[in-house]
């Protein structure tokens, strides 16, 4: 895909903190830093790719560029628009144009509502007319392959892939610009993973998507992205284009991750890298580099500094002392 | 709707209890053409006589046709339950819903209010609210309608703060639904069932409140033909005589399992989950 590097979202200095302790006063005392202080930007037509370890803040960080949660602190550039600026209006009309694909299709329906009455509600929320909806829903529901004579059902009176094209042709009825996919695919089968994989894609071709898409499986993240980046305990330590991150992996952690994907050739030997101890708690992370704890390579200066978000080389970012050393 | 009656026909308890309650208003609306005798004229000669071809359900302490005095008291009940029980759904599920949607200050606020009513026992609020208002059938409605009132508050609440957070209310907010419509199509169809429940519980509670009200001079007049003050003054004579209690009894128990099982059986038609649907 040949980018024209347009940026469509911009997030500078992005931070979530959760309170999670009050001292005796009431206030504030603790802090679980979900997403912490993560820059990126998202061309038109793109894909972004997320990934990491379950509790690294990818869900934390696409519900932000939603704007369903507002930041603790840091700019959100949407189209050219602070998101974190706008009236309550202005930001209910942008809410048209940014989407969420959720993860458990069958939780994101009410369950007393039939999928007619489910897909028909986005678009009478934003006062369309009986027949326009109709004619929208008739189109979507054909390009996610569902047959229409199913529309009165409920959602328990479905299977988990055909529950996920509905959730699609949901998110999609309003003609979103900008999706977030949050885990889409990992609740369902390998076989149907692969039929809303490509029926994404094939969307993505046709209406130009903008897509966030949060995955922990490696594999999923490879197929749907154009770049990709790597986040580790609220912080994001890698972010490239897909091939450089797959054939050139910069940062311990991202050498690590991609160590771990099974190949189908058991002759082949492997350098797996074995990471040592947990993923630290969020709420106490390490001083310094926050996977220093885990890292093979770890030095003193990872334990004083926090490693900077540095362009290695030409859209090549990598937060990591090491990396930056030996490239000096 | 239609899927909803679909459902609800194939419940036997629960249409028998509807036509039972149809049965009642109708027999509460015509009262007059259909009771053989007046249920209040006296009759010395014949005091508490039992069951017989004159008066089928025997005679009370002052010779008056149970009867008649169970098919007038009818309007009272039904009155009583539906009006009072409304009263404290309506109100209490609104409250409730407001208390656990928005959280915070209006949260503390609304609880507090009803951890207070909570706190009286149920009758010596009624008592107090009676006392204020002065005693008449509209009055004793209010005052049973207002002591009911906390525990659909509670149910209410606690039912919104289990779904708040789900996540269909979450994808309907992030498709720009408004707040309004959120609480009116995702969060009270979905909180409805246990109202439901408490609603036809509170029916029985309510009928048998009228009684001990008017029982205690602070309802309805003592010669007025009320299914509760006909079974509390039947106390001192069921004894000798039966019937001036089973028969009132047995009205009671009627309307009350009636209305429980309308409102289990509307329950399960709810909810698309159960049942056929087709």
């Amino acid at each position: 895909m040949n980018r024209d590097h347009k940026p469509f979202i911009r997030v500078n200095h992005l931070k979530k903190y959760f309170p999670v302790a009050k001292n005796w006063r009431g206030k504030n005392s603790q802090y679980l830093k979900a997403v912490d202080d993560v820059s990126f930007s998202i061309d038109e037509g793109e894909t972004l790719g997320l990934v990491g370890e379950s509790g690294c803040g990818k869900s934390t960080t696409g519900r932000l560029l939603l704007h369903l949660l507002p930041p603790t602190s840091g700019s959100l550039f949407f189209g050219g628009q602070e998101l974190t600026r706008l009236s309550k209006h202005e930001l209910w009309q942008k809410r048209r144009e940014m989407q969420l694909i959720f993860q458990d299709p069958y939780a994101a329906l009410n369950p007393r509502m039939t999928i007619q009455a489910s897909l028909h509600e986005p678009l009478k929320a934003y006062g369309e007319d009986k027949r326009t909806r109709d004619a929208t829903i008739k189109k979507l529901i054909d390009a996610v392959g569902i047959s229409s004579q199913y529309l009165n059902r409920y959602p328990h009176e479905f299977s988990g892939g055909q529950l996920q094209r509905i959730g699609i042709a949901r998110s999609l009825a309003l003609k979103p610009k900008f999706v977030v996919a949050d885990e889409p695919v990992a609740a369902l089968d390998m076989s149907i993973q692969a039929q809303i994989l490509n029926l994404m894609k094939e969307l993505q071709q046709e209406f130009n998507y903008t897509y966030l898409f949060i995955s922990h499986d490696l594999s999923v993240i490879d197929y749907m992205s154009d770049r990709i980046g790597v986040m580790y305990l609220g912080k994001m330590v890698e972010l490239t284009d897909r091939d450089a991150l797959y054939q050139e992996p910069l940062h311990p952690y991202t050498q690590a991750l991609l160590s771990a994907i099974p190949i189908a050739e058991p002759q082949r030997s492997k350098n797996k890298i074995m990471l040592k101890g947990e993923i630290p708690s969020p709420v106490h992370p390490p001083s310094g580099c926050h996977f220093r704890t885990r890292c093979p390579f770890a030095k003193a200066i990872c334990a004083e500094k926090e490693p900077e978000w540095v362009e290695m080389k030409k859209g090549h970012y990598v937060a990591c002392h090491v990396v930056q050393e030996a490239h000096q | 709707m239609l899927k909803v009656w679909n459902r609800y026909r194939h419940n036997l308890l629960a249409v028998s209890g509807l036509v039972f309650i149809l049965l009642l208003i109708v027999i509460a609306i015509f009262a007059r053409q259909i009771a053989p005798h007046n249920p209040y004229t006296m009759s010395t000669a014949a005091r508490l006589t039992g069951p017989s071809s004159s008066h089928w359900f025997g005679t009370d302490q002052f010779g008056r046709d149970i009867l008649s005095r169970i098919i007038y008291g009818s309007r009272i009940s039904l009155q009583v339950g539906v009006i009072a029980v409304g009263f404290s759904f309506i109100v209490g599920t609104i409250m409730g819903i407001i208390a656990g949607y928005n959280g915070g200050w209006v949260d503390s606020l609304i609880s507090r209010i009803t951890d207070v009513l909570f706190a009286l026992p149920d009758i010596l609020l009624a008592l107090v609210i009676m006392a204020i208002l002065g005693p008449s059938l509209n009055n004793l409605m209010l005052a049973i309608g207002i002591v009911y009132t906390p525990i659909f508050s509670r149910i209410a609440r606690g039912a919104v703060l289990n779904i708040r957070d789900s996540l269909y209310i979450e994808a309907a907010y992030s498709m720009g639904v408004k707040k309004i419509k959120i609480l009116w199509h995702h969060i009270l169809p979905n909180i409805l069932s246990p109202l439901i429940v408490q609603v036809t519980l509170s029916f029985a509670f309510a009928i048998l409140s009228e009684a001990a009200l008017s029982f205690l001079g602070l309802g309805v007049s003592p010669d007025t033909p009320s299914w509760g003050i006909m079974l509390s003054s039947a106390k001192d004579w069921m004894e000798l005589s039966w019937w001036t209690a089973v028969f009132p009894g047995i009205a009671i128990t009627l309307a009350v399992f009636s209305f429980n099982s309308v409102g289990d059986g509307l329950r399960d038609a709810l909810d698309p989950r159960t049942g056929t649907g087709n």
